[in-house]
């Protein structure tokens, strides 16, 4: 390079190229500088360099973290002072705000936080809803997803914030704040209220009243529901009959008979102590902290992770955010749970296993050859776990990326081994999947529901499957991958990639594997993912993709000597990692049970 | 598919554990290349899905990192009027020189690495300062002025200082210790 001029230029212009402001004639001054000066290229590759290394240690390392060295002290001396008088300027227009809030209705209730997804009605009108907008009776609000509504009762601590496909009118009530909750649900913190009055939610089927506590409600067509987190509540039906009182760790459900049934909720998750917890947190690095920021961000959006936990001894369906938090039951007490959840491609309904039996409804017809050896069900249910009922004795149910079809594995009568089956949603019947060699298992779709995915014993079936003009499920040919081997395969939204759990040596217990997917069905060389390999034994099991494909939710348990590739014994947390780098991981489950069977599901809305 | 042997499954796992080893070194012609970090992982992403694909065209003996930069250079080429259409890349003969210029790079990336976090310790207050801002806060150039009340010109000029700073430095370092080994 000749010239410190032509050198401040080159300076000039890879910065503008890195900080992605370089306009088209500067990037292509860069490209010409580059051709024409092995000097330009050399320094340009070295800049890149440590633009790459910068990133990368900023990522995943803190040694760029560092107190505000001394001219910054001065520029922020400088920003406080300049900070202070504009805190003064917006105390006063505060004030003044305040006063001409206080002129029409001071505890009027407002608008906390609110989405683009909400929706607002005033006088029978939508209305453009913004954050901090004061709230009348007779506003109708309805939310979409998880997070849109968050409602604030000025000078008290009560807060409202509304569950995702909700709809919740504020009523006018002499005597206290009531809102009517038509159909979804809320989570409600009530501050203490003062004498003589209180807050109330109205159901089509139920009212509740509470003076100061937090409860969550969620209203069907058929049923409302409290669990009461904190203090009590009052519940009675909207029949007027005597109220009956719910206190904390109880929930009430309105049953028939017009009856409000109490009942023990169950193990309320996380159940690990907050110290504990807290010192674990304490040490993640700036790069977990973001992974979990990333996670939060998920949650907002309505992404949630299924899996089953054993906390109350008994294996249950719940689901959560995906940074662990607002953890919810599925299949609540009283009677069995259930377990290898897989929920709906929009949400809204869930497929399980679970052993057959009465109490969770409904009934299959009794087939002595199954019940010899095999007495686990598919069972279909809302989301809310409403609606459980048995569809087809069978296990690892999986949907089809439309949500028609189910698909699962059963016993072979009489004739060992497995099959694979399809339930059609719309036609409610079932029927076997034939063409898929004997032993094939724990079967999936691929993203576009063109190939069936099952693992055998010592390879990899992928099943091309049509439907046909009666809308009938059928294979049309299989392909063998006998250099593959595992379970519980799994294929991203994108249909690029498969996971899997395979087994190693017995004293390194199980790994995730992944390989490439082609659009027709094939699938490239297994790959280890770098989850610690080669430092200590761990068991790693049931993978899945987020939306996005780019981050992977697993269940890992420490392995002891003793344990072999395939148990399922030791305690198992849930963690979260980015695919396929797996350079951060985060735990998310924080609970005294054993956590499984993680299946992560909602939209991808960041990118 | 056929099943492979034990020799074609031995030189696989080679390869992959290349990618591995080069996966930093990689990454970082990519993002050279497109600038915009989510899209160079996405990018790289596609790298490493063609390099599993085609282990077996690789030569045993040769350039891993020349030869897997070739297949990011074609990667980026190929979706340069797709994926990559919002991003103004630079010609194709500037994208060669690029990789030129990185297969002629010697270092490994531990190396620069390890490098590159010793001059972190030596760098001014003041640009420490900045570059922590713009990568450990992931803060665009002008929020950092406003910030510290400077003016834009003058972060600029500090992150171009600062970073060209490390790279002498750095290039200072993994020279000497060249010499030191010989």
């Amino acid at each position: 390079m000749s010239g410190s001029l032509t050198a401040e230029r080159f300076d000039e212009l890879v910065l503008a190229y890195f900080e992605e402001t370089a306009r088209p004639e500067e990037v292509e001054e860069l490209g010409c500088m580059l051709s024409a000066d092995d000097a330009a290229l050399g320094r340009f590759v070295r800049r890149a360099k440590v633009h790459a290394g910068l990133t990368k240690l900023a990522k995943g390392e803190n040694v760029l973290l560092g107190p505000l060295d001394g001219d910054a002290r001065r520029s922020t001396v400088r920003t406080y002072y300049w900070g202070a008088l504009a805190a003064s300027v917006a105390l006063l227009l505060g004030v003044a705000y305040m006063a001409y809030r206080g002129s029409r209705d001071p505890s009027a209730p407002y608008l906390h936080a609110v989405s683009k997804h909400a929706v607002l009605t005033r006088d029978g009108k939508p209305l453009e809803s913004e954050k901090g907008m004061t709230l009348r009776p007779g506003d109708v609000l309805e939310s979409t997803g998880e997070g849109d509504i968050i409602i604030v009762y000025p000078g008290e601590d009560t807060r409202v914030e509304v569950s995702s496909d909700s709809r919740l009118r504020l009523e006018d009530a002499a005597s206290g704040k009531t809102l009517y909750l038509a159909r979804g649900g809320l989570r409600a913190e009530v501050a203490a209220q003062s004498r003589g009055r209180h807050v109330a939610v109205t159901t089509p089927h139920a009212e509740v009243r509470v003076t100061g506590t937090i409860f969550r409600m969620r209203v069907t067509r058929e049923w409302t529901g409290v669990e009461v987190e904190k203090g009590a509540v009052r519940a009675r039906t909207r029949k007027k009959d005597e109220p009956v009182e719910i206190t904390e760790g109880y929930s009430g459900l309105t049953g028939e008979g017009g009856k409000i049934d109490v009942a023990a909720m169950p193990p309320r998750l996380p159940a690990v102590p907050d110290e504990e917890r807290a010192r674990l947190l304490a040490v993640e690095t700036p790069a977990q902290k973001e992974l979990r920021a990333e996670l939060a961000q998920f949650g907002a959006r309505g992404q949630r992770v299924a899996f089953c936990n054993n906390t109350d001894g008994v294996q249950r369906v719940y689901t959560m955010k995906p940074d662990g938090s607002d953890v919810r039951c599925v299949t609540p007490s009283p009677g069995p749970g259930g377990f290898n959840p897989h929920v709906s491609p929009d949400g809204g309904r869930a497929v399980f296993e679970n052993r057959i039996d009465p109490k969770l409804g409904g009934t299959l017809p009794a087939d002595p050859r199954y019940r010899k050896r095999w007495d686990l069900a598919v069972y279909l249910a809302d989301i809310t776990g409403d609606g459980r009922r048995p569809l087809t004795v069978g296990g690892a149910p999986h949907w089809s990326p439309d949500g028609r079809r189910i698909i699962y594995h059963y016993p072979r009568p009489g004739e060992g081994g497995w099959r694979v089956g399809v339930f059609d949603t719309d036609s409610g019947t079932e029927r076997a999947l034939d063409g898929i060699p004997s032993g094939g298992r724990d079967p999936c779709f691929s993203a576009d529901g063109s190939h069936v995915i099952v693992s055998a014993k010592s390879a990899f079936f992928v099943a091309a499957v049509d439907t046909n003009a009666d809308g009938v499920t059928e294979v049309t040919g299989v392909t063998t991958f006998n250099h593959l081997k595992g379970i519980d395969a799994e294929v991203s939204s994108d249909g690029r990639w498969l996971v899997w759990v395979q087994g190693t040596h017995k004293s390194m217990g199980s790994w995730i594997y992944y390989a490439s997917m082609g659009t027709d069905g094939s699938i490239g060389p297994g790959i280890s993912l770098p989850l610690g390999w080669g430092k200590e034994a761990s068991v790693n099991y049931h993978p899945d993709f987020s939306p996005s494909g780019k981050y992977l939710v697993y269940a890992h348990a420490k392995a002891d000597p003793d344990v072999r590739s395939w148990s399922h014994g030791s305690k198992q947390e849930l963690y979260v990692t980015r695919f396929p780098s797996c350079d951060v991981t985060v735990r998310i489950t924080w609970n005294n049970g054993s956590n499984r069977h993680p299946q992560w599901w909602g939209q991808e809305f960041l990118r | 598919m056929t099943e492979q042997t034990p020799g074609e499954s031995e030189a696989r796992a080679r390869v992959l554990r290349l990618l591995v080893e080069h996966h930093d070194e990689l990454f970082s012609f990519i993002l050279s290349i497109v600038r915009n970090l989510s899209v160079a992982e996405d990018v790289m992403q596609d790298v490493a899905v063609v390099v599993c694909e085609r282990w077996n065209q690789f030569t045993v003996g040769t350039d891993f990192g020349k030869w897997s930069r070739q297949i990011a250079r074609y990667k980026i080429l190929s979706e340069r009027d797709r994926t990559l259409k919002r991003i103004h890349l630079l010609d194709d003969d500037a994208i060669d020189r690029i990789a030129v210029g990185f297969d002629d790079d010697r270092h490994t990336s531990h190396d620069h690495l390890a490098a590159l976090r010793e001059c972190l310790k030596h760098l001014k207050d003041r640009a420490r300062n900045v570059v922590r801002l713009r990568y450990s806060g992931g803060i665009s150039c002008e929020a950092i002025a406003r910030r510290l009340g400077t003016a834009l010109t003058t972060v600029y000029q500090d992150l171009s200082r600062a970073r060209g700073s490390l790279a002498n430095c750095v290039e200072r370092r993994l020279t000497s210790a060249g010499r030191g080994q010989r």
